[in-house]
């Protein structure tokens, strides 16, 4: 650490709108201290989160490859601006893409599988496995003793 | 005044539908739909198609009974503010959804206090029938909110690597 000039305490918190947002904020006190900055899919939210920066990106599903492309682009190039060292998320395809790119650039990352998903994790929660240090489901009976584990739930 | 709302991506006319043909039969209810994308305009509810934040809140906050799909959104504010729910979870099958997930989740929640889950009209009206001294409510224990909270916490204050 000594060698750093500055240890910059940027963190992504990212969802969709919807329920991953509802629960996204609920662990936003886990960040106290830290610079939070929010990465949704609506500007709709400014007003509730300010004065934390909010940046937006598309939303897309797994069917819709052209908008995924696009989030990407976006999500990759938000990633590399603003050089995050943590990123969480609560779902679905805008946090895959944050997790996976925050690995890219050393973050340390979060998924937190949304309360939606009783029997099984999510398609983008099983799918960025490799790219979350701390991979969590929100249900005692998803978790497995290799993750995801269970450490808790916002309700 | 009863809210119903169905959120912001996809339609759900067999709530819609359910919810309007309770309050014909009920003309002293007030009941507010919530309509997103749905195809039915209800002719004995007031309506809107979509909220921003402030105005979904200001109608969940007068509602003495919300009504909704299985959205976690939803059901999150209910039981963390003891407000009173009847969730009826979208279908595959009626296309309602892209799979059943809604009635997993439904399912875990049914049992919690001041929750209702019901599978068709004929569930939602028992249910909006019910006096609403029947629907007991109880301050949720942040528990496992405090607990997750906790492992976030220790796993920023963790060193790197």
């Amino acid at each position: 650490m000594s060698g750093r000039r500055c240890e910059s305490r940027r963190a992504f918190l990212v969802a969709s709108h919807g329920g991953h947002w509802v629960q996204l904020r609920r662990l936003a006190p886990a960040f106290e201290g830290m610079d939070v900055w929010y990465v949704t899919t609506t500007a709709k939210v400014r007003e509730e989160v300010a004065p934390a920066p909010v940046l937006i990106v598309p939303d897309a599903n797994l069917n819709e490859k052209l908008r995924l492309l696009l989030l990407a682009g976006r999500m990759l190039w938000l990633t590399l601006r603003y050089r995050p060292r943590v990123v969480m998320s609560t779902g679905a395809a805008p946090g895959f893409f944050a997790l996976m790119f925050g690995k890219l650039i050393g973050a340390r990352t979060i998924w937190v599988d949304s309360l939606a998903n009783a029997e099984r994790m999510s398609v983008s929660g099983a799918k960025v496995r490799p790219f979350a240090d701390l991979w969590l489901t929100q249900w005692p009976e998803v978790a497995s003793p290799f993750g995801p584990f269970y450490k808790g739930a916002v309700i | 005044m009863i809210f119903v709302t169905v959120g912001t991506q996809l339609p759900f006319d067999r709530l819609v539908a359910a919810v309007d043909d309770w309050a014909a039969e009920h003309p002293d209810a007030d009941v507010f739909v919530q309509l997103g994308n749905s195809a039915l305009q209800p002719r004995f509810c007031r309506y809107t198609r979509f909220t921003d934040p402030a105005e979904w809140e200001a109608l969940f906050q007068q509602a003495e009974r919300v009504v909704s799909h299985a959205g976690m959104g939803t059901i999150i504010k209910a039981l963390d503010q003891g407000k009173p729910l009847i969730v009826m979870p979208r279908l595959a099958a009626r296309g309602e959804h892209r799979n059943d997930h809604q009635v997993a989740t439904a399912a875990r929640f049914r049992h919690y206090p001041g929750v209702r889950v019901v599978e068709d009209a004929a569930g939602l009206a028992r249910c909006l029938d019910e006096p609403l001294t029947a629907f007991q409510t109880e301050e949720r224990s942040n528990e496992r909110l405090a607990s997750l909270l906790g492992a976030i916490r220790g796993f920023l204050q963790a060193p790197a690597g």
